[in-house]
């Protein structure tokens, strides 16, 4: 275990100029996003259900351990563990709930009324006190501890801690999903009324989805602010929020290798536009373009992302399965 | 009652341009099951298809007429070209073609027009001053925008009801094999769908820019509110589509207005939290048909 | 832990390749042996110095990326003209953030720690900007001129040596107006209309300390970003009786609230608006017609001023260096960027070093620019270049200056910032 969370501690300057600095933070960035997809992919690869919201809690979590850590003196670390905590019994209890009879788009709208709404919330005059209204607050750089001090600066100390939590969590998420809740999640993602007469409780199954889901987003949510340093009601956009989606449909829906190409993407993508932009000269304002027909290019290429492609299934039971079957009305 | 009935006539005004967009939304919901993201877009390329139209000397109403064509056929393309390349495999996928549409009409209209906005309009019937009744007015603008909307909406109602073609539009999409056993050319009826849908989302940018103006980011906004609203209504109800716009419009208004001050602002969570509590009770929308579960 | 050893490989090996491969093989395989000499300052070589900025090339604010590519077009017009600056060819590079924060962070950071470059310039927006701000005071990198007028940048000059403004900050902006209004409209009601964020706290503090007392303030009402139109707010300010409207917002927004003020409720009340929105942009928007007579603030020509020999030079520099029809404001603004940044690199000398560039920057003494219509003074206490400006006023579609040169230096000097402003 700790060999794969700490890879190549022994030979750090090895390390240092393999990734370089922004390699570092890439790869910091993309812990992060791993995070988070592997909740979007819980909740929707895996139990059926899609949120346009996650942006949402990540900022919330964001928001709380900013708070928590600057204005109430919590250690940094603790402050995140303890707002995903708070996130997860946020999502369960206030979206994972109430989601329970939505399906499909109707699902994914009122999730995504929660990112349009959520930053006005976090202005509110009466909430000025603890969130800093508009301005945002401010966490500065993360310092390791003593002991490994003279090994490693900030930024790779933050590298090594976010990447093991990602690691840990990534464990601990397999597990999961192949413990008798995930079957369960699995069952009811591809019928909810088989699920339903195998016994599977499907309202509480739904619920905790959102709940596990909301605890990966938070925890991607501190890390975020721990990694930027900064976190305001703007942090993370509309944009943002439908991305998360985009990222883990593109990835590969129902893997782990999925939300790992999906945070992939979400790391990569603005480098990777512009770079593409700087192959045909004079295209800065074709950008987009390039960026839509890439996207759908991909989803055209690899109809289950592009995990889904290059891996064996896990579970053999699981190929064509449609999750459009939740989605219409249409028979 | 004066500012209560001014926030009303707002209210519907804001709430008829995204019930109209709605409506094209919900049209190619039905025809293809694609939650239409790039809805907005879309309806933003239309606009500047008529301001091009219109800069090469066309008047308002052939230019509209123009724009509604090559809207028709742009939506239809795209459907028979892009949309069906996902057909059959999830409709998350087809979400994901939808974003890639948004970033594509977006991209396009960028590059064919440039940054800057263009000034269009008010024209025709929609310029011309206010009517004022004690503090309560109504502009042109508004009226304009309140006539169109109606008078849209009863055409598509007339079309679906009164038709042969709408007959064939709503069995299409109500059950896909059937229709094709009673000899419905289903294929050409989702291109149809999308075109409809897309020519009606032109209409909505054609309002929005006589009161917004005519800019890339236009519909940007206008889009997010027009999809709550498909899904407050029903997503495969168009009548639910203009309620809902409806709602919204006048919901946002009136909660902007009466809440005190000193909580600050706070109409965009009221009237999200107004949908999410219409859903936990109906959620399908408000006339929606149920989706219908199956093992 | 339950899992079998197949996955156990599996997980593994995914997140070794993603650590890795994903990484290192970006930068290419060859380069990683080599231990880089570092050059002892990042960006500047014997010919050359390498700047760079973030903006919107696409998404919703799109249209301001013509203010980076105008200060482009005037780099390449300096390189050509003059040979750069001391020797030095000025190569900027213009990163693509969509206007998303996280975006922001992912590129400023590339163009720092692997384009390496000496400094970032003009980089766009409020929300985005916040977002790296602090990330290049850490690392000491100049973050010169930066595109908006949040007091965030200048209100404290000792904490964020790094940061400099570049328009009139909104405060001081809002103080002027504020004035203007107060002895225009005396002992009449005011109405407040501002973009719920920095940009429209900023400039309704100012406002409130320009006005004083002498209007009484009955209605004070925000929007957000993603609102589509104002017209809520208008119906809620003709309703409180308001005889005179201050209005922060972007030109999208303001050109709904003055439409509907004047198309739908008949209503010609005064708008006073921020410079934001006093551009081509809300003329195009709303037309020549109905935001005719609102006031606001210029500090630089403007572009309709063709009979202005530097007016007149832009436009031709637009035209050769930006392939573009005609300058805007926007581009002006761009091209005042780009004097103020060739004058920093000319104080800083020919030994460039980011402490150099600071000093130099911050030493800036009665400097006109050519289409400057005032001098841009900056001190070590003072990193907001211009304060001041004339009072505009619209008229067929343009903005027309009238009056003198105002300013708010000295109402709102250095000290007094830092205390009034943290809010």
């Amino acid at each position: 275990m700790f060999l794969v969370a700490f890879p190549f501690l022994h030979e750090w300057p090895f390390f240092r100029l393999f990734l370089g600095e922004y390699r570092t933070f890439n790869a910091t960035m993309f812990a992060v996003w791993l995070l988070v997809l592997l909740g979007m992919n819980l909740l929707t690869g895996y139990s059926g259900q899609v949120s346009f919201g996650h942006a949402a809690l990540v900022l919330a979590s964001a928001y709380l351990t900013a708070v928590l850590s600057q204005q109430y003196g919590f250690p940094l670390w603790g402050a995140i563990g303890l707002s995903g905590a708070a996130t997860a019994i946020v999502g369960w209890v206030t979206i994972g709930i109430p989601a329970v009879r939505l399906r499909g788009p109707y699902l994914a709208i009122a999730t995504f009324g929660l990112m349009l709404a959520f930053p006005q919330i976090l202005k509110l005059n009466v909430l000025t006190q603890w969130t800093q209204g508009a301005l945002g607050i401010r966490g500065g750089v993360v310092e390791p501890p003593g002991f490994l001090g003279d090994v490693l600066d900030g930024r790779e100390w933050m590298y090594y801690v976010a990447m093991s939590m990602a690691v840990v969590m990534t464990v601990l998420f397999l597990n999961l999903t192949r413990s008798r809740t995930g079957r369960a999640f699995v069952a009811l993602r591809d019928s909810e009324v088989g699920a339903e007469q195998m016994g599977v409780d499907v309202p509480k199954y739904k619920a905790l989805a959102f709940g596990v889901s909301s605890l990966y987003a938070g925890i991607g949510g501190g890390l975020f602010f721990a990694v930027q340093g900064f976190v305001s009601p703007d942090s993370l956009g509309l944009i943002d929020s439908i991305f998360f989606l985009v990222a883990i449909v593109i990835g590969g829906l129902g893997s782990v290798l999925g939300s790992i190409v999906g945070a992939l993407f979400l790391t990569f993508q603005s480098e990777a536009i512009s770079a593409l932009a700087g192959f045909v000269p004079g295209a800065n304002n074709l950008r987009n373009v390039f960026y839509g027909a890439s996207l759908i290019a991909v989803i055209v290429l690899f109809p289950k992302g592009i995990a889904g492609f290059f891996q064996r299934p896990l579970w053999p039971k699981l190929r064509g399965w449609n999750l459009g079957r939740l989605w219409s009305s249409r028979s | 009652m004066d500012l209560f009935l001014q926030q009303l006539i707002g209210g519907i005004a804001s709430g008829s341009m995204f019930a109209i967009l709605a409506l094209g939304i919900v049209l190619i919901y039905r025809s293809t099951g694609t939650l239409n993201f790039a809805q907005g877009q879309m309806a933003m390329f239309s606009m500047f298809v008529a301001w091009s139209a219109m800069s090469t000397g066309m008047g308002f109403w052939p230019a509209v007429l123009l724009t509604l064509l090559s809207a028709l056929a742009m939506g239809a393309l795209v459907e028979w070209l892009i949309v069906r390349r996902v057909e059959g495999t999830s409709d998350l996928n087809s979400l994901i073609v939808a974003m890639g549409l948004f970033l594509i009409f977006d991209g396009l209209a960028l590059y064919i027009w440039g940054p800057l906005p263009k000034s269009f309009g008010p024209f025709s019937f929609f310029s011309g001053g206010a009517s004022c009744v004690g503090g309560v007015c109504i502009g042109r603008l508004n009226l304009g925008i309140l006539v169109v909307s109606i008078v849209t909406t009863v055409l598509l109602y007339l079309l679906f009801q009164c038709t042969r073609f709408g007959l064939a539009l709503r069995a299409t999409a109500l059950n896909r094999l059937a229709s094709r056993l009673v000899g419905i050319p289903v294929g050409r009826m989702l291109s149809t769908g999308w075109g409809l849908g897309t020519a009606v989302g032109a209409i909505a940018g054609i309002l929005a820019a006589q009161s917004l103006g005519l800019d890339i980011r236009t519909m940007f906004f206008v889009v997010l509110f027009a999809l709550a609203a498909a899904v407050l209504g029903g997503l495969d109800s168009p009548v639910g589509a203009v309620v809902g716009g409806l709602i919204i419009g006048v919901v946002k208004n009136l909660a902007g207005t009466y809440t005190p001050s000193s909580v600050g602002s706070i109409d965009l969570a009221v009237a999200f939290a107004v949908i999410v509590l219409v859903l936990m009770v109906r959620p399908n929308g408000i006339f929606g048909r149920p989706v219908r579960m199956r093992v | 832990m339950t899992l079998s050893g197949k996955a156990w490989t599996w997980v593994v090996a995914g997140l070794l390749a993603v650590m890795f491969l994903g990484t290192a093989c970006v930068e290419g395989v060859g380069e990683f042996p080599a231990p880089v000499e570092e050059a002892p300052v990042p960006g500047v070589t014997d010919d050359e110095v390498v700047l760079g900025t973030h903006t919107s090339l696409t998404g919703p604010v799109a249209v301001y990326s013509q203010i980076a590519l105008a200060i482009n077009a005037y780099f390449e017009y300096v390189n050509e003209t003059k040979g750069g600056v001391n020797g030095r060819t000025i190569k900027f590079l213009i990163e693509d953030d969509g206007y998303s924060p996280p975006k922001t962070v992912d590129l400023v950071r590339k163009l720092v720690e692997e384009d390496r470059i000496f400094a970032l310039v003009n980089g766009f927006g409020t929300p985005t900007h916040l977002q790296v701000v602090d990330y290049l005071q850490e690392n000491g990198v100049p973050d010169l001129f930066v595109a908006t007028g949040a007091t965030e940048w200048v209100k404290d000059p000792e904490a964020r040596p790094m940061v400099f403004g570049s328009i009139p900050n909104y405060v001081g902006e809002g103080i002027i107006l504020g004035q203007h209004i107060a002895e225009t409209y005396p002992g009449l009601k005011l109405g407040l209309m501002s973009q719920n964020d920095d940009f429209g706290a900023d400039g309704m503090t100012g406002i409130r300390r320009g006005v004083g007392d002498a209007l009484d303030i009955v209605g004070e009402e925000t929007h957000e970003v993603l609102d589509v139109d104002l017209a809520s707010q208008v119906d809620r300010l003709h309703a409180a009786g308001v005889d005179v409207i201050a209005i922060w917002a972007t030109p999208q927004h303001f050109a709904t609230a003055v439409k509907h003020a004047r198309l739908n409720l008949n209503w010609d009340v005064p708008f006073v608006l921020s410079l934001v929105s006093a551009n081509e942009l809300t003329v195009l928007l709303a037309g020549p017609e109905v935001i005719e007579g609102t006031v606001s603030l210029g500090y630089l020509k403007s572009a309709f001023e063709i009979d202005d020999p530097d007016v007149a030079k832009h436009h031709k520099l637009v035209q050769d260096y930006m392939g573009g029809e005609n300058g805007n404001t926007l581009t002006l603004y761009g091209q005042y960027i780009g004097e103020l940044v060739e004058e920093s690199l000319r104080r800083a000398g020919r030994d460039l070093t980011r402490e150099g560039l600071i000093e130099a920057a911050e030493s800036i003494t009665d400097f006109w620019c050519s289409i400057c219509l005032g001098p841009v003074n900056t001190s070590p206490t003072d990193h907001d270049p211009v304060q001041g400006g004339f009072l505009v006023r619209a008229e067929g579609g343009r903005w027309v200056r009238f009056g003198d040169l105002v300013t708010y230096e000295g109402v709102l000097p250095g000290d007094m910032m830092v205390e009034d402003l943290t809010r």
